[in-house]
């Protein structure tokens, strides 16, 4: 590690500024012209007599609506063109090119942070393991080290995660480079990490390339990242495309094959239009620290008192900032040996939404601040409606149904002629057919690219059945997204707040029959009786409402039967579902998907047990806390009587609190250590009885022992 | 092995005079001490037998002047003063530290160049083989490098003419005002209401 900060810098990447202009005139252009295009078949729609509030309102929000349904399009359109003409050749892997000479051992220092909290700790450290050995395949890890950052909340979590990185660094002879930190304090959860470790360590590196838990990057994109960066002086970040993998889920599978079919192609239409001034999604990409620090601390957000929070999507706002600041932001579309994992089913898929809603709510403040760039702008406009829609969309649904039943009603009455066959109709039909094609073209785009591939994806017939099966699967899922969406939406408004909770990453079964029913059973309950109210009520207006009534209604069981691997595991049996990543898994990869037989409870509660009962572990969580002042008398009595319930009534009796501030003493520690040896067995829970036990009885076999 | 064995020994074989009443506390004390020592990973078994035997005349001795203290208590303290000792002897390289502190980092630098499975007998051994003691010395143990802080403080952004106005509301209006608008609304509409039910509804 050395300090590069004031090193010479290489000249400026030439960015081609003639060619932005004109692709974003031409991206911008189509979409209002096809905007255009919508709002004047809805007119010719709604051409009814007046045009009253109702119908003003409907025509608002179809325009906002349908702005969003063809921006979509246009991404996979100009993606799709781009793929044509064989790829993009402004894209940042041909633009940047090597300035370092490929046998230069030692790139500038560059630290490979992966904030975690509560995560499954064998994964997590699987995972540094293969990144570390993929970079020293490279022969040129000399500049980078990697740091282990946690916010871990569950003490037992905390004790494996300390024995598994000292394991780590022995077996890797890896000490001095691959560092853990476990803050006392977690406040501003990751971006808050994130930041401590800036404050702390980032002058000392030029690079720092951010992970999330579940991210794996091979060692030639690593390397490739640091060589672009310094390539471009002027590039701040560079975002890499992470591909989904190691799903065995049903849900996983589809989300997986679904991102790997038409993910590229949105990516590459995205980075048509914005060039460097692209998307940040806060991890599996590289940022130059000086600019970050100078310019990326966020802001609060406005508001009096309690309002005044702290911005918890914190990706879109920094690479805004980094904008700001003069520096560039690429999209690295096209580099291969970027990974992470998807949610395994849809409840966690929708905590996963609802915490991203709320942060994205918080972006639109920064709508409207002054100096920022227009594709920063655009970025946080994307993020907002992308679930500001939904109530939109729910909203739009109601007032339809409504003009649609007063029609009827008008015509039943004879006090409107009966439009069969009219130039209303007509244009309706001719909109419905319209946005149909947007919607469905970019699905078509996607598989015209994966048969090109076909064998990567399981072969012609296999990619066929999985396309359509996907398309099927994404009708039913969006109405019940827009349902809860709406909610998300809703109660982030009247400011109900939301814990950033640990995602749940494990795959093993599936949800619980009564949970499910508690989630969707409501939604469920809404399609089935809306249907029959349709059917009732209004049988003219039945079959447009099917298709979402119909998704409600399939609410609960879509979401247990994705839930669970068995038929995860079917389908790819069967050759559905296939992707690259799947049928030629990368190096990165190994032994990522054995994390389930580690079975990390065992490992978890092993980790307390040897923090308390192995000398080696009780003095490498000795080590790694910092130095305390002495505690008063008093709190050394509490201290006390917590010691001596957690031997006598075993670890359950204690809350993870109690625990926490037990473990965060270095007398506490020792004196645990001291007693637990020292006392007979009639005095120590049951818990600890596997203490005496030989320590090759007592070791599961995902647990490492820090000797 | 510094520990005096054979003289001991003697002592260990009378510990069949012990009372009856007191062997199960011993037994277990004895299995207690074989698992604290396990614990150590020696790799010389017969050595960890040996220092095992030791510690345990030690405390039968010990026993003589504490009789109300329990075997297994006697026995694993003793235990685990001889290793504390022991590790605050080894070349820690931070001679300021606290006696745990020094204790812990010395167990730490045993556990990285694996001391114990190249030299089990030097545990509890007063004399360090030199080799060791080389390898203690390069052998650094830092869980993160040497803290070089950064100022990173965010600055107040300009969020433009919504914040700006959403401010001036907050400051401006008080939730004595907020409440007194709104009773202001409630007592219109209410009046309003009342005046169409009495007169003007059919």
């Amino acid at each position: 590690m050395n300090d590069l900060l004031a090193g010479s810098s290489p000249p400026a990447v030439l960015l081609p500024r003639d060619v932005l202009p004109l692709r974003r005139s031409l991206f911008f252009g189509l979409l209002l012209l096809l905007v255009g295009v919508g709002t004047w078949l809805m007119l010719e729609a709604l051409g009814g007599p007046g045009f009253g509030l109702r119908r003003l309102l409907i025509l608002v929000l179809f325009v906002l609506l349908f702005s969003q349904i063809v921006f979509g399009w246009c991404l996979a359109f100009f993606g799709f063109l781009e793929w044509m003409k064989g790829g993009d050749a402004y894209e940042a892997s041909r633009l940047f090119r090597r300035m370092t000479p490929p046998d230069e051992p030692t790139l500038p220092a560059t630290a490979i942070v992966m904030p975690i909290c509560d995560e499954p700790v064998a994964r997590v450290f699987s995972a540094i393991r293969n990144m570390w050995r993929s970079l020293a395949a490279t022969g040129r890890s000399g500049g980078f080290d990697f740091f282990v950052l946690s916010d871990s909340k569950n003490p037992a979590v905390w004790a494996a995660e300390e024995q598994a990185w000292f394991a780590l660094c022995k077996e890797e002879n890896a000490f001095g480079r691959i560092f853990y930190r476990k803050r006392r304090l977690s406040a501003h959860g990751k971006s808050g990490n994130i930041a401590d470790f800036c404050r702390r360590w980032g002058s000392r590196y030029r690079y720092m390339v951010i992970l999330d838990a579940d991210s794996v990057l091979s060692g030639k994109l690593l390397t490739w990242l640091v060589e672009a960066m310094e390539a471009n002086p002027k590039a701040g970040i560079i975002q890499t495309m992470p591909r989904l993998v190691q799903g065995r889920t049903l849900f996983r599978r589809l989300q997986q094959f679904s991102a790997s079919l038409m993910g590229p192609l949105f990516a590459a239409g995205s980075h048509y239009w914005h060039f460097a001034g692209g998307p940040y999604w806060g991890h599996n990409a590289i940022l130059r620290l000086a600019p970050f620090l100078a310019s990326c601390a966020l802001p609060d957000l406005p508001g009096p008192g309690r309002l005044r929070l702290h911005i918890m999507s914190h990706d879109t706002v920094e690479a805004a900032l980094m904008r700001k600041a003069g520096y560039q932001s690429w999209l690295a579309y096209a580099q291969e040996g970027s990974y992470e994992e998807g949610p395994p089913n849809l409840t966690e898929s929708l905590g996963r939404d609802r915490r991203w809603c709320q942060g994205n709510l918080q972006h639109f403040w920064f709508l409207f601040a002054p100096g920022l760039r227009f594709s920063s702008r655009i970025h946080v406009y994307a993020g907002l409606l992308s679930y500001v829609s939904s109530p939109l969309w729910l909203f739009f649904l109601g007032l339809t149904t409504w003009e649609a039943y007063d029609m009827e009603r008008f015509a039943a009455l004879g006090a409107l002629v009966r439009r069969s066959g009219s130039l209303a109709d007509r244009a309706a039909a001719e909109l419905l057919g319209f946005t149909l094609l947007l919607l469905f073209l970019p699905k078509l785009f996607g598989l015209v690219r994966g048969l090109s591939r076909r064998d990567s994806f399981g072969g012609f017939f296999h990619l066929l059945a999985s396309a359509f099966l996907e398309l099927c699967f994404s009708a039913l899922l969006a109405p019940i997204l827009m349902l809860f969406f709406s909610r998300f939406v809703l109660l982030a408004s009247f400011g109900r707040q939301i814990p950033w909770r640990t995602q749940s990453r494990t795959e093993e079964g599936a949800l619980p029959l009564g949970g499910v029913l508690r989630d969707y059973g409501p939604v469920s309950l809404a399609g089935g009786l809306g249907l029959g109210l349709a059917a009732w009520g209004m049988p003219f207006f039945f079959w447009p409402l099917f298709p979402i009534l119909f998704s409600w209604l399939f609410a609960a069981p879509l979401a247990w039967l994705t839930s669970g691997a068995r038929l995860g595991d079917l389908t790819r049996k069967a050759g559905l579902f296939l992707t690259p990543e799947e049928e030629s898994p990368a190096p990165e990869l190994a032994g990522l998907d054995l994390r389930e037989k580690d079975a990390d409870l065992p490992q978890l509660s092993q980790g307390l047990l040897s923090l308390v009962a192995d000398p080696y572990a009780n003095a490498l969580h000795l080590a790694l806390l910092r130095r305390r002042e002495a505690r008063s008398g008093r709190t050394r009595e509490t201290l006390e009587a917590l010691e001596a319930r957690l031997l006598l009534e075993g670890p359950d009796a204690l809350g993870p609190r109690e625990l926490t501030t037990l473990l965060s003493d270095p007398a506490s520690v020792r004196a645990l250590h001291v007693k637990l040896w020292c006392s007979p067995r009639s005095r120590l829970h049951r818990f600890w009885e596997a203490a005496f036990a030989r320590p090759s009885c007592t070791s599961s076999p995902g647990t490492d022992q820090p000797r | 092995m510094d520990l005096p064995l054979l003289p001991l020994t003697s002592e260990v074989v009378d510990s069949t005079q012990l009372p009856a009443e007191s062997l199960a506390d011993w037994r277990e004390a004895t299995a207690r001490l074989d698992a604290y020592l396990a614990r150590w990973e020696l790799a010389d078994p017969f050595y960890q037998r040996l220092i095992g035997t030791s510690l345990l005349a030690l405390a039968i001795r010990e026993q003589k002047s504490h009789p109300g203290r329990p075997p297994v208590e006697l026995t694993l303290k003793l235990a685990q003063e001889k290793v504390t000792a022991w590790l605050e002897t080894l070349p820690s390289g931070i001679p300021e530290a606290a006696s745990s502190g020094r204790a812990a980092v010395a167990v730490l630098r045993l556990a990285r160049i694996g001391g114990l499975d190249r030299w089990p007998r030097a545990f509890l051994s007063r004399e360090t083989p030199p080799e060791l003691a080389g390898r203690l010395r390069e052998s650094g143990f830092e869980a993160g490098p040497a803290v070089r802080f950064s100022h990173m403080v965010s600055r107040p952004i300009d969020y433009g003419p919504f914040a700006r106005l959403a401010r001036e509301a907050w400051e401006q209006v008080g939730w004595k005002e907020v409440g007194a608008i709104l009773a202001f609304w409630t007592g219109v509409f209410g009046v309003a209401c009342a005046l169409y039910f009495l007169f003007f509804a059919p």
